[in-house]
């Protein structure tokens, strides 16, 4: 008895030492990506944190605020003159939005922001369900298609929106559109704070290229803002997914008419993301100090041929899907090739896995 | 006997400390069997190596997983999956299996969870062409994929594909690795000792190939390729290099046993234990996490798809050793967050559950990247 616990004793002194061999050799292997060439990813960083990404959210904010008050006139008085000067204001929120959309990581991703404030097409039925019913919990997860811009959208633009704003249930489709909006209010709010108060050292702080990293989450974001615009913004109710059958009250910001308005400032706000705002601290200047010059012109060019293609389609989109589908077609194979570009070659030259979609085999 | 060879071990892990630390210690009187030389290979190419009943079971559950599967687009029978997992009126496509004289009852532990699996999944298969929706089992869809769930969002056949990758071949190999280094290491039959055998039956639950490579990227056209676990060593295990931590350890451990090296031996059998279970929690922590991303979120069927995963890894968590790091009341935690019904957890704002769930693994685990 006496003589197994001693050997138990020696077998765990073994045991321990093994581990402290073992964790003196564990080395630290920082993923910083490939060699910078002195290149300065930290500013890179904050320049995108404190020239980009934090103006965005609060020029956001502003906006929301001002759609705000101009919703309250229309609610108040719910007619085609008030319906038309809220529709600039709202149209106006709305490209904004397309500025933050590109920042879906961080603090947007832990609320689900961008689920939140645009998951298109919007569920109509849902809407006027909670609307009839008077209850509904837009914090749950399962609402976030009855709510954000593409509800207000429905809900202040649609065909029987002044009806439903004057009829029998006005109060509570008017307290509806306003729980929308202050729901939006204090999502966004709450991001931009948490940005400022904490997200932006460690996003600036971290100048790796793994999973987590920064660099990793533009890139992704970037690449799925593309995927984004060759599904939903213009591809599936164009037809792509769906054998030429068209779903042209799918596609964002419908009622209100403004879907081609949005892709484009979505894609020229990913452009101003790639190059840095033109700072010389972006993802494209990254890439020519990687030696990458030649990836860095082309994606560059790439979105400006790219957003001239998209500038051919007019507005409505919905109409246009089926009376300019020569343009539309032409736009979709350059929001193509530069989704490729992004997801392929961006990605492979910062030395960034695309996560998002999950390979999931099984 | 046993016991002396308990004893044996336990006094060369001692001496092989105390020599470390050159000391002479002459207190020692039983002979421990010398330490041989002996070289580590790079494939698990050993003579007389046997681990035919290990690959049996591996490549059954394949195909039971795959006829499981089946019940999104045909209706399964309970008969066909009950004498699967019997290996009963050869049920098998590959007809060795047949044959083997093994089956995976034999050796899965609470195996009325898993016949109670099959029997969900069976009712549901009647259910495949109805929408699923919350209390209502049927079918999810995400572009072209489609997912088989029961009103509580789970599909069985992923219960069955997971869980039983802890209940069976995890469990068997944590037994087999532990009971090898107590095994007999001298008598020989058909060119293996006990102790060999035991690590080799061990070695064919991982499912990888003999030649094993991290590096390639295996298809199904490679006949010889990872399954059930050596499929999860690519698929979820490349952030803590599980694929060659295991395998390394496996041929290292195989090779100290012809030289006798028993310390060498039982620390590779940990590295393998630990990082094995680790992988499990890796999974298990992916599956917690996907539901929860915005690129998800609206996305019922890629939801559903990974809590049931992730419902199989955590059972699986069960199986795990003595030496685990996972508390019993963090298990029992983690074992309650995926027994939710997974409309409510998806629907949760701020997923306050899966994020709990997601701390545990992490902090249990390591697994911070």
């Amino acid at each position: 008895m006496k003589r197994k616990s001693w050997a138990g004793v020696i077998v765990m002194l073994f045991a321990a030492a093994v581990t402290i061999v073992a964790c003196s050799k564990k080395s630290e292997t920082k993923d910083n990506g490939p060699s910078v060439n002195g290149f300065d990813k930290a500013g890179m960083l904050v320049n995108y944190a404190d020239n980009l990404i934090i103006p965005a959210y609060t020029s956001l904010q502003q906006k929301i605020l001002l759609l705000e008050t101009t919703t309250n006139t229309f609610l108040t008085t719910p007619n085609t003159t008030n319906q038309t000067a809220l529709k600039a204001v709202f149209k106006d929120a709305y490209l904004q939005f397309e500025h933050v959309s590109v920042a879906q990581f961080g603090p947007a991703e832990s609320v689900l922001l961008n689920n939140f404030l645009n998951t298109f097409p919007t569920e109509k039925a849902p809407i006027n369900m909670n609307i009839s019913n008077g209850t509904y919990n837009l914090a749950s997860n399962s609402t976030i298609g009855q709510q954000g811009f593409p509800a207000l959208d429905y809900l202040l633009f649609g065909t029987d929106a002044i009806t439903r704003l004057t009829g029998a249930n006005a109060a509570n489709a008017k307290k509806y559109v306003q729980d929308v909006i202050a729901r939006m209010k204090t999502l966004n709010a709450g991001v931009l704070d948490t940005w400022k108060n904490t997200y932006r050292a460690t996003f600036v702080a971290n100048t790796r290229s793994d999973a987590s990293s920064p660099l990793a989450l533009l890139v992704n974001q970037f690449a799925f803002e593309m995927d984004q615009l060759k599904g939903p913004r213009i591809g599936w109710p164009f037809g792509k997914q769906s054998a030429g059958v068209q779903y042209p009250e799918n596609v964002e910001g419908y009622a209100s008419g403004i879907s081609v308005a949005l892709a484009v400032e979505n894609l020229t706000s990913l452009k101003a993301m790639f190059n840095g705002n033109g700072s010389g601290k972006g993802m494209s200047d990254y890439l020519v100090a990687l030696n990458k010059t030649q990836l860095s012109t082309d994606v560059t060019k790439q979105f400006d041929v790219a957003i001239n293609a998209l500038n051919t389609v007019p507005d409505p989109l919905s109409t246009a899907l089926s009376a300019n589908k020569p343009q539309i077609e032409a736009a979709y194979k350059e929001v193509q090739i530069l989704l490729t570009l992004i997801k392929t070659d961006v990605a492979s030259a910062t030395g960034v896995r695309i996560t998002y979609q999950d390979t999931d085999g099984d | 006997m046993k016991n002396k060879l308990t004893l044996a071990a336990l006094l060369l892990a001692g001496v092989a400390f105390v020599s470390s630390c050159k000391k002479e210690d002459k207190t020692n009187v039983v002979t421990p069997d010398p330490i041989l030389p002996y070289t580590v290979p790079v494939t698990y190419n050993f003579a007389e190596a046997n681990y035919a009943s290990s690959t049996a079971r591996v490549k059954m559950a394949a195909e039971l997983n795959t006829y499981l599967g089946t019940a999104n687009n045909a209706v399964i029978t309970l008969e066909k999956a009950n004498n699967m997992f019997n290996n009963t009126n050869a049920p098998f496509t590959d007809a060795t299996l047949n044959a083997s004289g093994v089956s995976l009852a034999a050796k899965t532990a609470d195996p009325t969870v898993f016949t109670g699996y099959f029997t969900e999944q069976v009712a549901n298969s009647t259910k495949n062409t109805i929408a699923a929706s919350k209390g209502v089992a049927g079918i999810l869809t995400s572009g072209t994929t489609k997912r088989l769930v029961g009103g509580n969002g789970l599909e069985y056949n992923q219960a069955v594909a997971k869980g039983m990758m802890g209940a069976l071949f995890f469990k068997e190999a944590v037994a087999l690795l532990a009971a090898a280094q107590t095994a007999d290491n001298k008598t020989k039959t058909n060119g293996t000792t006990q102790m060999q055998r035991l690590w080799d039956e061990a070695f064919g639950y991982l499912g990888v190939p003999k030649d094993y490579d991290t590096l390639k990227t295996y298809t199904s056209a490679d006949l010889d390729r990872p399954l059930i676990w050596g499929g999860y060593l690519a698929e979820r295990g490349k952030p803590i290099n599980a694929g060659a931590t295991i395998f390394k350890a496996f041929l290292k451990g195989r090779a100290a046993i012809a030289g006798n090296d028993y310390a060498v031996v039982k620390a590779q059998a940990k590295i393998i234990v630990d990082k094995w279970e680790q992988l499990d929690a890796a999974a298990a922590l992916e599956y917690s996490t996907i539901p929860t991303r915005s690129t998800s979120v609206g996305n019922k069927a890629t939801q559903m798809h990974a809590l049931s995963e992730g419902f199989g890894f955590i059972y699986s968590l069960k199986y795990r050793p003595a030496t685990s790091k996972l508390s019993a009341t963090d298990y029992a935690t983690l074992k309650s967050i995926f027994e939710t019904n997974f409309y409510d957890l998806i629907d949760e704002a701020n997923f306050t559950k899966l994020n709990q769930a997601q701390t545990i693994l992490k902090t249990t685990y390591g697994l911070n990247y």
